[in-house]
């Protein structure tokens, strides 16, 4: 069990928008998260970083439940949303309207710019054409998107470039007003430009929203993040502030990691 | 392996694979040609044997393209084409024809497509493998058979449930063409269905949205163009198929829309009366003009369903018409 982790969790002395003790979770008999205990402070951005096959999509994937869909699936102990058990919540319309997620490949869907923004108030019951109009271009603002395309929302989305693609999936998101953004390697298929760009997308956004991000990228990590987890076979190894992780690790598997030296 | 050196293994192995490819090559090539001259040819025999309604005075004492679609002397639409006055109205079998394809399209469309929905985006793995087999298996049941089912058991259920005044009418008919409808539609809908990536489901189930939402609004307008081949393709073969309808239809070459009452199609048309009409005769051109007519129409119909299936694929790709007329950024 990663006691080195739970230590360090509390360190920072704000309030804390997610907090899991002890999950653990399994994909059949494989154990995939291994007690992982930390708290994810509100309004940061917190990244996850580890080996490929860690499990950092996997814990990232608990806290919006979007693993209920596998079947040999298993998540058990403590996850909390501002209190709220998340793996006990039955209503996962609700969770997810909290907790939005970001795909490693841009995915809008194949509808026009407008639709896919205005598809989530409409699934959850808006169906005011002004109000829509009125969501969908304060959701575009907020991504940079608006200048952009406000002359091409009737466009097919899959017709954008990655990068405003992948922006619009941030927007699409935004329009149903989560607290929680999870980005899984957002920027993973996008060239350094448009990293740059997501990223300051980022930093505006987390005035906001609570961010947490999976990258493989270790200078994103430290350039966009404030807290850091550094995650080794289904553990959460150390969890701190990024400048910490980055300077000073405790643990010499993330000191081995963050210098390069193996991974 | 050989123990030559690369250079000289080169050298035996080029001059046989270039041959094997060639012989490879011109084997695809020529079967592929050997199909498509098999249409032609088909349709350019059918086109020969029709072309007399247009060009031969012999056959237009009896009959032409305007007394086929006007009305009679005498008043009214019939076909007749064996009285002593011939009359050979197009009106009664297009009728026919439509309202029978419209009742099989009106009852397999929707159950083709649920079946398509429920597969691809509700159905568990193991049902799924089951499931898409079965419905396709329906395809290989011989038409002479489903008909005979639509003649001897379909017509008296229909008949005892909505009190028909006929036995065999249009509904049963449809009924019976539905059973062949069905698979194709069924098919290429899954097909397309199930082509939708998978993290379009995703990024609709993480805004919150559950299956039934993102079903009815992200994979079917995503796999729009698909299904709508589908449609269109088994519109073609409900078009075209004969034997179903010959034996369930009552083949009475009436001049109605009411689905209750019997009728006749074209297809029914060429197969009971081509055996007894006059080689070369006015009348046989007029089943040849019609089976070209048949031909060119369930021609038309799969090339637009194989354009769409096309499309989809375009759309999946993200060159939406509007882009691609758009032009650069
Ligand atoms: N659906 C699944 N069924 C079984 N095992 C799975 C499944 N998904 C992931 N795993 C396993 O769980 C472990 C963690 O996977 P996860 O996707 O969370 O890793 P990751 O850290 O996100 O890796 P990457 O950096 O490559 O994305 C891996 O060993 C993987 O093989
Ligand atoms: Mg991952």
């Amino acid at each position: 069990m990663s006691t080195s982790a739970a230590a360090s969790a509390s360190a920072v002395g704000i309030e804390s928008k997610i907090r899991a003790r002890g999950l653990n979770a399994w994909y059949g008999v494989f154990h995939a998260l291994k007690g992982i205990t930390l708290e994810i402070p509100a309004r940061r951005v917190t990244s996850v970083i580890g080996p490929s096959g860690c499990g950092k999509s996997t814990l990232l994937r608990c806290l919006n439940r979007m693993n209920d869909t596998i079947r040999s699936f298993r998540a058990e102990g403590e996850l909390l949303l501002d209190g709220a058990d998340i793996l006990r919540e039955t209503d996962l319309v609700r969770l997810r309207k909290r907790v939005g997620m970001v795909f490693q490949r841009p995915n809008p869907f194949p509808l026009s710019v407008f639709e896919n923004v205005a598809y989530g108030p409409r699934i959850h019951g808006e169906r005011n054409r002004g109000r829509l109009a009125e969501i969908v271009e304060r959701s575009l603002a907020a991504t940079g998107l608006w200048a952009e395309l406000r002359d091409r929302l009737a466009e097919n989305a899959l017709a954008l470039s990655a990068e405003q693609q992948q922006r619009l999936c941030i927007s699409r998101l935004l329009a149903v007003g989560p607290e929680v953004l999870l980005m899984d390697e957002p920027c993973s298929a996008l060239d350094p430009v448009a990293t740059r760009r997501v990223e300051e997308l980022m930093q505006e956004l987390k005035r906001d929203y609570t961010i947490v991000i999976v990258t493989h990228n270790m200078q994103q990590a430290a350039r966009a993040s404030d807290n850091c987890g550094f995650m080794w076979l289904g553990e959460l190894k150390e969890f701190d502030e990024t400048g910490t992780i980055f300077t000073r690790p405790k643990d010499p598997q993330t000191e081995g990691y963050v210098t390069g030296r193996f991974g | 392996m050989s123990s030559l050196p690369p250079a000289a293994e080169d050298l035996f192995l080029r001059p046989r694979s270039v041959l094997l490819e060639r012989i490879v090559e011109w084997t695809i090539r020529s079967s592929a040609f050997v199909v498509i001259a098999a249409l032609v040819l088909i349709f350019v025999f059918v086109g020969k044997e029709a072309l007399p309604i247009l060009t031969s005075s012999a056959v237009h004492e009896e009959v032409d393209l305007v007394r086929m679609v006007a009305p009679l002397e005498s008043g009214g639409f019939s076909w007749q084409p064996v009285s002593t006055v011939p009359k050979y109205s197009l009106l009664p079998l297009f009728l026919g024809t439509l309202k029978v394809t419209l009742v099989a399209l009106l009852f397999a469309i929707p159950v083709a497509l649920g079946a398509a929905i429920f597969t691809s985006e509700f159905a568990p793995q193991g049902i799924r493998e089951v499931l898409k087999p079965v419905v396709e298996l329906l395809a290989g049941i011989p038409s002479v058979v489903v008909g005979f089912f639509a003649l001897m058991v379909l017509a008296t259920w229909l008949q005892d449930a909505f009190g028909l005044l006929l036995r065999l009418n249009a509904i049963t008919a449809g009924l019976g063409l539905a059973v062949a409808v069905i698979p194709i539609v069924y098919t290429v809908a899954e097909d397309a269905l199930t082509a939708v990536p998978q993290v379009f489901r995703d990024g609709s189930f993480a805004l919150g949205a559950n299956r039934w939402q993102t079903a009815w609004r992200v994979v079917l307008p995503a796999a729009m163009p698909g299904v709508f081949a589908a449609c269109v393709l088994g519109a073609g073969r409900a078009f075209g198929e004969t034997m179903i309808v010959l034996m369930s239809s009552g083949n009475a070459p009436t001049v109605s829309l009411d689905p209750t009452e019997s009728f006749r199609s074209f297809s029914a048309t060429i197969a009971a009366e081509l055996g007894e009409a006059v080689h070369g005769g006015p009348h046989y051109h007029v089943l040849f003009f019609l089976g070209a007519f048949l031909f060119v129409v369930t021609f038309g119909l799969n090339l637009a369903g194989h354009w769409y299936v096309g499309r989809l694929r375009d759309k999946m790709q993200g060159k939406s018409r509007l882009a691609s007329r758009g032009g650069g950024r």
